[in-house]
């Protein structure tokens, strides 16, 4: 009896430290990187904190308090989900139609499909100063030889144009990696359930209504996903294509918090957890619903 | 053929040729304004060089540091993302062969991280190993690295832990029979079978750090240190609408990874088709 429990113990002790070895990297860079600050954020939020030092003040629940009065914190909110918006709808449309073009059979499409995932390859910070040169410069260039007045404007000094050009720069970008997405959503509709539908006389709309689309549900979710992610959290486009600019417009939450939460002397950055946790909690709110979503659509296929 | 296919031919053939336009062009004016001359460009920024100089580019490659720079970009993202794959491999096939109640919410935990938005846990990362312990000063490259691998666990994990379900525990166990050891099975039978699946993680992950700007430019400050992201954007800051600078050092930042798009293309667009599949 006795034996047997020392065995047994002798056994769950080789169980640790297979697991330790296994998976103790994992776990304590899990820990470094996100635990131990995720926990921690919580933590700072209660506090009145006016330095990285992490020497502060408590205050109970009072930054949570500040931050829904915090004018400038939700109107950034604001504009970076009609941003969002704009983005994701543009984005996914675009990734569509350009998924079908290039799977069409035309020769060269691999090519096509190469330059359009390109701009993938290279970061937000060096696409951004990219067109700025392009918007900045060659926009303007063309508006004078060409005299069409949109081109004339300033881009980067009117409010609407900015937003604007953050959506076409951002949508240009994204919809590459999109459409590789969905060309695997694409792949996976049986070719013979489509000529099925042909031969029973279905039209291209009523093919796409009535079997492609459906198929491609699981597809969607991810871009769906991924676009919605990449885009309520954008940062360095943000920054290099307008920094915010003109007067804070086009600063989007991201670059708000990394303003008042690390940048700038003087501000508290107890407060700026506290945002950024609800910032958390809105897309956590949001992952949840498309998880839902996307289980009742599994259940119903 | 009939004349409605040949016109729906040569339509799809004009719409493509339009979006290789689209997405081509901004590459081919960061091309050929490298070459020209700051007032060459602003004369017009359409035009083709008169004169093909290399001037710019020899002083965008010498102003922006480009050889410690780009060894920094190389030496982050190489070891950041071994280690990443490596132990990620570990956990994950450790975790789908040991289905205990740890592993489970190991495996809840790393789905659940997620969803969490790097912005919540940047002020947190920033006062306890910048301002608190010192990391940021002292052992600023092992400190991102190390935050790296945490941050990029997750989707490894998860990824591997699908792929190794698929693997049939019999194989795993004919060796063990064989005598092989545990981790003799785990380096001999498993890490080779997960070669692709390796190489979908691998590509994911190697577009996200070297392109990476925010975490590196909390810890960086030193321009020793920087990274290709933060480089540019210190350039960028520094000369500003100097076009005949920056165009160049932009040139200059993209070449590398256009290269190893050029050449590994196939396997990039399959990594992305296959990371979103899982």
């Amino acid at each position: 009896m006795v034996r047997g429990d020392m065995m047994q113990k002798a056994k769950q002790g080789q169980l640790i430290g297979w697991q330790l070895m296994f998976t103790g990297v994992t776990i304590a860079t899990f820990l470094l990187s996100i635990g131990i600050p995720f926990v921690y954020g919580f933590f700072l939020s209660l506090f009145d904190l006016k330095s990285v030092s992490g020497e502060g003040t408590f205050a109970w629940l009072s930054n949570y308090g500040d931050a829904f009065n915090d004018k400038a914190y939700w109107t950034s909110l604001w504009i970076t989900l009609k941003y969002t918006v704009y983005t994701v709808v543009l984005t996914n449309v675009l990734a569509f139609a350009m998924a079908f073009l290039v799977t069409a059979g035309t020769r060269g499409q691999n090519v096509v499909r190469a330059a359009i995932f390109m701009p993938n390859m290279i970061g937000g910070i060096v696409l951004g100063y990219i067109w700025v040169f392009i918007i900045g410069r060659v926009f303007m260039d063309f508006g004078e030889s060409s005299g069409i007045a949109l081109f004339q404007r300033s881009f980067f000094g009117e409010p609407e144009l900015a937003f604007l050009s953050l959506v076409i720069v951002s949508v240009w970008q994204q919809s590459g990696y999109m459409m590789i997405v969905l060309i695997a959503g694409l792949l996976n509709v049986p070719r013979d359930l489509i000529e099925a539908a042909m031969i029973d006389g279905a039209g291209a709309w009523q093919r796409l209504r009535a079997i492609i689309l459906p198929m491609m549900v699981p597809a969607f979710l991810v871009t769906l996903f991924l676009t919605l992610r990449n885009s309520f959290l954008v940062y360095d486009l943000n920054l290099s294509l307008t920094a915010g600019d003109p007067y804070n417009s086009t600063e989007f939450v991201s670059m708000y918090l990394v303003n008042v939460g690390l940048r700038s002397t003087g501000s508290n950055f107890g407060l700026a957890q506290a945002e950024a946790i609800i910032l958390f909690v809105i897309v956590a709110a949001i992952a949840w619903a498309q998880f839902a979503y996307g289980k009742r659509k599994e259940v119903e296929a | 053929m009939q004349p409605k296919v040949v016109i729906k031919k040569s339509m799809l053939y004009i719409v493509q040729a339009v979006l290789l336009v689209i997405f081509g062009y901004p590459f081919f004016l960061l091309i050929i304004n490298s070459f020209k001359s700051l007032l060459e460009i602003f004369e017009n920024p359409v035009a083709l060089p008169t004169t093909y100089s290399f001037d710019q580019i020899a002083t965008a490659f010498e102003n922006m540091n480009f050889g410690t720079t780009f060894v920094n970009s190389l030496l982050i993202t190489v070891v950041s993302v071994s280690l990443i794959l490596f132990f990620s491999a570990m956990a994950a096939h450790f975790m789908v062969r040991n289905d205990t109640k740890t592993n489970k919410i190991l495996f809840f935990l790393l789905v659940f991280s997620m969803i969490i938005p790097f912005q919540v846990v940047m002020i947190p990362i920033n006062i306890i190993y910048g301002g608190v312990l010192g990391f940021f000063q002292d052992i600023p490259f092992t400190i991102l690295i190390a935050l790296y691998v945490g941050f990029g666990s997750a989707l490894a994990v998860v990824i591997y832990h699908g792929f190794v379900k698929s693997i049939p525990y019999e194989l795993e166990e004919a060796a063990q029979i064989d005598g092989c050891s545990r981790i003799g099975v785990f380096f001999r039978i498993v890490l080779p079978i997960m070669l692709p699946t390796s190489v979908t993680i691998a590509i994911l992950t190697v577009l996200w750090i070297w392109n990476d700007y925010l975490l590196p430019s909390l810890i960086l400050t030193k321009s020793e240190l920087y990274t290709m992201p933060i480089q540019i954007k210190v350039f960028s800051g520094e000369y500003q609408n100097d076009w005949a600078l920056l165009i160049p050092a932009m040139l200059l930042t993209i070449l590398p990874v256009i290269a190893a798009y050029i050449f590994g293309q196939k396997y990039i667009i399959r990594g992305v088709m296959q990371g979103a599949i899982k």
